[in-house]
């Protein structure tokens, strides 16, 4: 290495006042020494400036990706490393006794200083979560164990998965739009988000075609109907003109909609532009953010091969209940779950993560000629790297697990598919075996063929250590406080196919658990959320407080 | 000679959605449905395909085509691939097999029956419902690897004609029934083509991504009713024809003629001094058409450049759609309203067999696809945008050989590094990574990482060029240098490069980018030019170093303003020294701008106002990353 080249960025660095450095050299997975020495010249020549080192963020294949990694986690360190540092100091100051523990992005709690060493393990945590509460609250009770978790928010729709129990996870994310925006190159849990939330804008163009999002009238100005400047018609609005939303119970009636405001934007709008009636136009608009949740949910279960016929859909967010039965009628799912901590999803799940860390290693050998020594080796460094993350942790062993993954693909493909491997490895030809079994099967379920003559190739191996550090939390949504007024005697609601029709208004908390069925038409109100019974569509407390709908 | 008119194929179409009035409301919703199963089909060809050239470059296509043998929806796809040439084919398939089934899967490759070129292969999958008619038309596009071509290169500007190309070509080719291989066709295939086991893994992963898209569209039938489904086609071809007739009429009036050059090839007779290109292009905003005149062009020639009529009218609607002022979609529909009008037997029209069009996805679709888009900027109200990159430097190489990592195991690969180069617009400076005009920046390059796990082969440099971006109010991106060369082993390299003597030109007054070039490194470091054309057989400690073009600017450099070029000199866009000459900017050694002699300097280039250079010259900046002492490091040991 040309050090001294490596000492005139550095100067040219510190003119430029630097705040933090990204390193990331070819090869470094292999052979790390030449990022090492630029870390020591870092330090020597730019103390105090964070820097992150490419083979120690992420030791994964693929320059550009790891680059990726690095940059954004570099570039994280000023920011966060203060705001950790202050948020421990002003908990401390306020008397919180409790230990500290944060978010990532993988689904579980991290130290606040791991966070701090690497930022980028935060980003986009409070999605990860939602799948992880969903197994907790919802399929704890059920015989299901595969789900498509939901989370719908004011701009955007957030999808994620739990498969026969387990929440799948991917290398594919990214801030920002595919492509255009920036890779994390990290496992993290697999959510996809589209633009189409309550807030999403309705619009109609040139050429008479109607969308929906990805623009979003956010909180503020908010939806026309919130009377506050708004113009634009949304899908709350869409909601509201449709029956679904009672004007004067909304966010338990804290704040009062303006019907005819809704109507108004609706009607100039979409109705007029498409020469349709009102209630078709807010019908269309329900109706294509409903499709873009769908595409959504396929893109997600396609690649995990998971059929959405099979799953339970969940509902979480403030907006999830206003199109969960027509989403799930399209994907052919037979139940919906409206769980009880509903809006609260996410944090809800917090409760139920553990203390977690994940570390990989790149492991390069092929089925073809098993060589058993390497992986044996690349095992033991990442059991060692666990075991030292949880003694850290100061928990006991015993409540120690990890989990270790094979990377692999069939020669000359490039994108691998995780297996799960055994606490043994790869260490004889009968664990090789079951892994050749595993990966042929596991391709033939995400793509619809496999190929028995083909090799198959291990890239790396990655373990997840997970440390448990108390017993099961158990959580119950606390009793609301009633601000309704009286139970109302419905009102008129239209739905696509059949009309107006006399919708029925039922009060969450007033339907008793495991105390018979109701049906469609109509709408089930709670502080949170209101969910739509489509005609045909029948529904049921369940004992632990969560919503069951048949749709 | 004789004339063909392309609107001839939609017009068919336009009289049968004559009057057809489909709910509004579900044209969204359907549209969403059918834009998701061609990005699913997409996805799986990508994530389970063997050739770096498809899972990593993503150089594919998947297309689905209308009832009316129209092009339907073509999202993630590659527009040389898939803007005409799906509705050709998709014709073919009809004529020659009335009698499709469900289950069939036809292979097809023919240049002369709407393919692109004969190193993409495709599979066609008519989707046949219960009752035996045949509804829609699929279509899985790839560039393989390899294709079986006399020489180990599926790019190859300088073979004389088919029989020297030497692939097999398949016309409409029956390789499934029930859902099951015809072996004969795929023995054929694995005799042929080099490194078989790869090349089935991507027929494999072709088949799968035709039978995704097949079983999806089955459900959709099966859900909608077919008849539902062609009236909501029809409907969303109208749709797609207003919006295209909204963004002509935005558009300036008049004609514009551009003219360039395919850079000359030594023994190939009409091209040893070039081959002069020309552009017309008729802008109506009142009848709210544009057409693309192509026909002043020469003949075919005996060498792979020619073009196909695929290949010929998509360069066309690739440059007017990247000059339109929002955002049309892309069908049978839109297309409607734009006609580039071709000529056979003409090197950017129809070919006549037995003519090769080996590299009719680059080269001089390129060239006509860049002069559409000058044309339209060169009338001078805002739209339309410079030349991007004229591609396939030698870094883009055909590489092949035996691996001595795998005990002399083949392999043949398609590299792609080095593309950038995107031309500027009115607006904006060009996109960096870009690459051909014809990907329309979707596809990728490749990891060097995983090349030099998989071949044989050494990546020793891939960087910017420093001042390679055409200078203009707007730059173009800057050309690649990239260094490569085989390790342990002797390794053949294939290219097909333009770009050397005629660069990517600028539009309204700004430069053309850098020139691509390409020299052998001998093992005692002596550096020795290599042809534009062809290719080298490399020892094991000799390199490629390739240059591949800058992008054109847009506008002249010294209205560029002078913050912007302030931080291309901090970010080593641009050399103090082309930021003095070339913009008129006085940038200090530490950074900061001499203002007054800004001015200055900006007054005098001005009065001066003489036309751009053909050529950017920037012999120094090449000379010095030439001169980057690379061997310094060897094996990753200090």
């Amino acid at each position: 290495m040309d050090e001294d080249a490596v000492l005139q960025i550095l100067a040219l660095l510190r003119n430029q006042s630097i705040e933090a450095i990204a390193v990331c050299l070819i090869w470094s997975i292999v052979n790390p020494l030449h990022e090492l020495r630029i870390g020591e010249l870092i330090a020597q020549h730019l103390p105090g400036v964070p820097f992150t080192l490419s083979h120690q963020l992420n030791p994964v294949l693929r320059e550009y990706r790891r680059t990726s990694s690095t940059a954004i986690d570099a570039s994280l360190k000023p920011l966060m490393g203060r705001y950790l540092r202050e948020l421990d100091g002003r908990l401390k100051e306020s008397g919180f006794g409790g230990r500290l523990l944060v978010i990532s992005t993988a689904g579980g709690l991290m130290d606040p200083q791991d966070v701090a060493d690497m930022p980028i393990l935060s980003i986009n945590s409070g999605p990860a979560v939602a799948p992880i509460a969903a197994r907790h609250y919802v399929l704890g009770d059920l015989d299901h164990q595969t789900a498509v978790v939901a989370d719908t928010g004011g701009t955007s729709y957030d999808v994620a998965l739990v498969r026969r129990g387990e929440i799948p996870m991917t290398r594919e994310t990214w801030l920002g739009p595919k492509y255009v925006g920036h890779i994390t190159g990290f496992p993290a849990v697999d959510v996809r988000s589209v633009g189409a939330g309550g807030g999403s804008i309705a619009w109609v163009d040139h050429g008479g075609m109607l969308h929906v999002g990805p623009a979003s009238a956010g909180a503020v100005p908010g939806p026309a109907a919130y009377g506050r400047g708004g113009t634009s018609p949304t899908v709350t609005d869409a909601a509201l003109v449709l029956g679904y939303v009672d004007p004067e119970y909304f966010l338990n009636g804290e704040m009062a909609l303006d019907v005819s405001a809704a109507q108004a934007a609706i009607e100039d709008s979409v109705a007029t532009p498409l020469g349709v009636e009102l209630l078709e136009a807010a019908d269309a608009i329900l109706t294509l953010a409903t499709e873009h949740m769908v595409q959504a949910i396929h893109t997600v279960t396609v690649e995990q091969g998971v059929d959405p016929r099979e799953a339970i859909l969940v509902g979480g967010g403030g907006a999830a209940g206003l199109n969960a039965v027509p989403v799930a009628r399209r994907l052919g799912c037979t139940y919906v779950v409206i769980p009880d901590v509903g809006a609260a999803l996410s944090a809800a799940g917090a409760l139920v993560l553990d203390l977690t860390a994940e570390f990989s290693a790149p492991l390069f050998v092929d089925t073809g000629d098993f060589d058993h020594a390497a992986a044996n080796r690349v095992m033991a460094g990442l059991r060692a790297q666990c075991h030292e993350f949880a003694a850290r942790m100061d928990v006991a062993l015993s409540e120690v697990r990890i989990e270790y993954t094979a990377e692999a693909r069939y020669a000359h493909q490039v994108w691998e598919i995780d297996l799960p491997l055994g606490d043994n490895g790869l260490s004889n030809d009968s664990d090789v075996a079951d892994l050749i079994d595993t990966f042929h099967a596991r391709h033939q379920e995400i793509f619809a063929m496999h190929d028995v003559a083909s090799d198959i190739h291990i890239l790396g191996l990655r373990a997840r250590v997970i440390c448990k550090d108390r017993g099961e939390q158990v959580l119950q949504s606390v009793a609301p406080s009633r601000s309704h007024p009286t139970v109302s005697s419905g009102r008129e609601m239209y739905f696509a196919g059949h009309g107006l029709l006399h919708g029925q208004v039922w009060i969450m908390d007033d339907l008793e658990p495991a105390k018979g069925e109701i049906r469609g038409p109509g709408v089930i109100e709670s502080q949170f959320t209101t969910v739509v019974l489509d005609p045909g569509t029948s529904a049921q407390r369940l004992e632990n407080g969560n919503l069951l709908v048949i749709p | 000679m004789s004339v063909a008119d392309s609107s001839d194929a939609t017009r068919g179409g336009r009289e049968a959605a004559g009057g057809s009035h489909f709910d509004p409301l579900q044209l969204a919703v359907l549209t969403a449905r059918l834009e998701g199963i061609v990005r699913r089909m997409t996805e799986t060809l990508v994530k389970t395909a063997r050739s770096a050239v498809l899972n990593t470059a993503k150089d594919c296509s998947c297309c689905i085509v209308s009832h009316d043998d129209q092009v339907l929806v073509s999202a993630e796809s590659l527009p040389i691939h898939v803007m005409s040439g799906p509705d050709l084919m998709a014709k073919w398939l009809r004529s020659y097999h009335p009698d499709a089934k469900k289950g069939d899967a036809y292979l097809h490759n023919s240049p002369y029956h709407g393919n692109s070129h004969t190193s993409d292969h495709c599979i066609l999958v008519p989707v046949v419902d219960d009752a035996g008619h045949h509804q829609f038309t699929l279509m899985v596009k790839a560039h393989l690897a390899d294709v079986g071509n006399s020489e180990p290169t599926t790019l190859w500007a300088t073979c004389r004609d088919m029989y020297h190309e030497g692939s097999l070509v398949f016309n409409c080719t029956k390789v499934q029934e029930e859902y099951r291989d015809i072996d004969d066709i795929i023995r054929m295939c694995q005799l042929r083509i080099r490194v078989p086991e790869a090349w089935y893994g991507d027929f494999l992963a072709m088949v799968g991504a035709a039978r995704i898209g097949e079983q999806e569209l089955l459900a959709l039938g099966e859900e909608y009713g077919w008849s539902r489904l062609h009236e909501y086609t029809q409907a969303w071809f109208d749709y797609s024809e207003r919006q295209m007739a909204a963004a002509i009429a935005e558009m300036p009036a008049g004609r514009s003629e551009v003219t360039t050059a395919f850079d000359p090839i030594p023994d190939v007779e009409g091209a040893e001094h070039g081959i002069p290109l020309r552009v017309t292009v008729d802008i109506d905003p009142v009848e709210q058409r544009i057409d693309v005149d192509l026909r002043d062009n020469p003949d075919c020639l005996a060498a792979g450049v020619n073009l196909t009529e695929a290949t010929a009218r998509s360069a066309g609607l690739v440059g007017v759609f990247n000059s339109l002022p929002f955002v049309v979609p892309q069908n049978g529909g839109s297309f409607r309203r734009l006609t580039v009008h071709l000529r056979e037997n003409c090197v950017a029209g129809i070919p006549v067999h037995p003519v090769s069009c080996s590299a009719a996805t680059f080269g001089v679709s390129c060239r006509i696809a860049n002069s559409t888009q000058r044309a339209i900027a060169e009338m001078g109200t805002g739209f339309g945008m410079a030349d991007c990159a004229s591609e396939c430097p030698a870094s883009t190489a055909g590489i092949s050989g035996t691996d001595p990592r795998r005990n002399g195991a083949r392999f043949v690969n398609l590299m792609l590094l080095g593309l950038t180069g995107g031309g500027a617009t009115a607006r904006t400076d060009g996109w960096v990574t870009s690459g051909e005009v014809g990907g329309g920046g979707l596809m990728m390059r490749d990891s060097i990482e995983v090349d030099e796990l998989i071949y044989p082969v050494r990546i020793w440099s891939d960087r910017l060029v420093i001042d390679g971006g055409g200078p203009g109010r707007h730059r173009g991106a800057p050309g690649c240098f990239v260094e490569y060369g085989p390790v342990s082993t002797t390794m053949e390299a294939m290219w097909s490069s333009d770009g050397e003597v005629t660069p990517a030109l600028g539009a309204c007054g700004g430069f053309p980018g850098a020139s691509a070039c390409q020299w052998l490194r001998r093992s005692d470091g002596a550096l020795e030019p290599l042809p534009a054309w062809g290719g080298a057989r490399l020892g094991p400690d000799e390199t490629v170093v390739s240059f591949s073009n800058g992008g054109g600017g847009y506008g002249r450099p010294w209205e560029r303003d002078v913050t912007r070029v302030e931080k291309d000199v901090r970010e080593k866009w641009v050399s103090i020294k082309a930021a003095r000459d070339i913009y008129g900017v006085a940038v200090n050694e530490d950074g900061t701008v001499d203002q007054d002699e800004t001015a200055c300097l900006r007054t005098k280039l001005s009065k001066r106002d003489s036309k751009p250079p053909r050529r950017l010259e920037i012999a120094d900046q090449m000379q010095s990353l030439v001169d980057l002492p690379i061997r310094l490091v060897d094996s990753g040991e200090k």
